[in-house]
């Protein structure tokens, strides 16, 4: 099974990194683009599990390991299955 | 009196033996190195996570060092009342290992910000502001 993490700061986080490049695609002339929000992708390959255990393991793992609960949210999806 | 201090090695840190030196050669005291892998304290009276970028910053600035074997026996160590100090990067570490609240932001704007700074000692009791 392959399922895909989608790590964000939350929405009452400022997000620098997303402002500075809407203001390099306002640079570039995009100017209908109001706002960016960055963040990180995880694709993980899961092998011998249920998906009733990834439903479990993987928001662990995310709030444990791949996203810091105080700044930043997930979510996430089955790309593949068994 | 001396003391003993460990500070902490990580892949990627690079400021420990600045702070090995300081402590060995200005300061005077005891200092070993501690190897994150490491399940050990070896005695140590005081523990300190120096500078750097350790696992080259990957996933969040000391995230991954606050998941390795030594830091688990430094939670606990701090937790029994143990002095740790963590600096720079190895104050990140203290944050993502939750033995410090909250979490660090980037700068609201572009611009790399080296400046003085005001302190405030909120407790003038801890061991390392009771001088003040």
């Amino acid at each position: 099974m392959k399922v895909r993490i989608l790590v964000s700061l939350k929405d009452s986080v400022l997000d620098p990194q997303g402002q500075t490049v809407k203001n390099a695609l306002h640079t570039l002339g995009y100017d209908s683009i109001k706002d960016v929000r960055q963040g990180k992708v995880f694709e993980l390959e899961l092998e011998g599990m249920s998906p009733e255990e990834a439903e479990r393991v993987i928001p662990e793992i995310s709030d444990k390991v791949l996203a810091n609960p105080i700044i930043e949210k997930f979510v996430w999806q089955i790309l593949e299955k068994d | 009196m001396k003391l003993k201090f460990g500070v902490v090695i990580f892949p990627g840190s690079n400021c420990d033996y600045d702070t090995l030196y300081a402590l060995k050669d200005v300061l005077n005291q005891d200092a070993i190195f501690l190897w994150h892998k490491e399940h050990n304290l070896k005695n140590v009276d005081c523990v300190i996570l120096p500078g750097g970028f350790s696992y080259g910053d990957y996933l969040r600035s000391g995230s991954i060092a606050a998941f390795s074997p030594l830091m688990q026996e430094v939670k606990e160590f701090a937790l029994r009342g143990g002095l740790v100090l963590g600096i720079c990067n190895g104050f990140q570490v203290l944050l993502e290992l939750g033995l410090l609240p909250g979490a660090m932001l980037r700068n609201k704007n572009l611009k790399f910000l080296c400046q003085f700074v005001h302190l405030r000692v909120d407790n003038a009791t801890a061991p390392a502001t009771s001088w003040v």
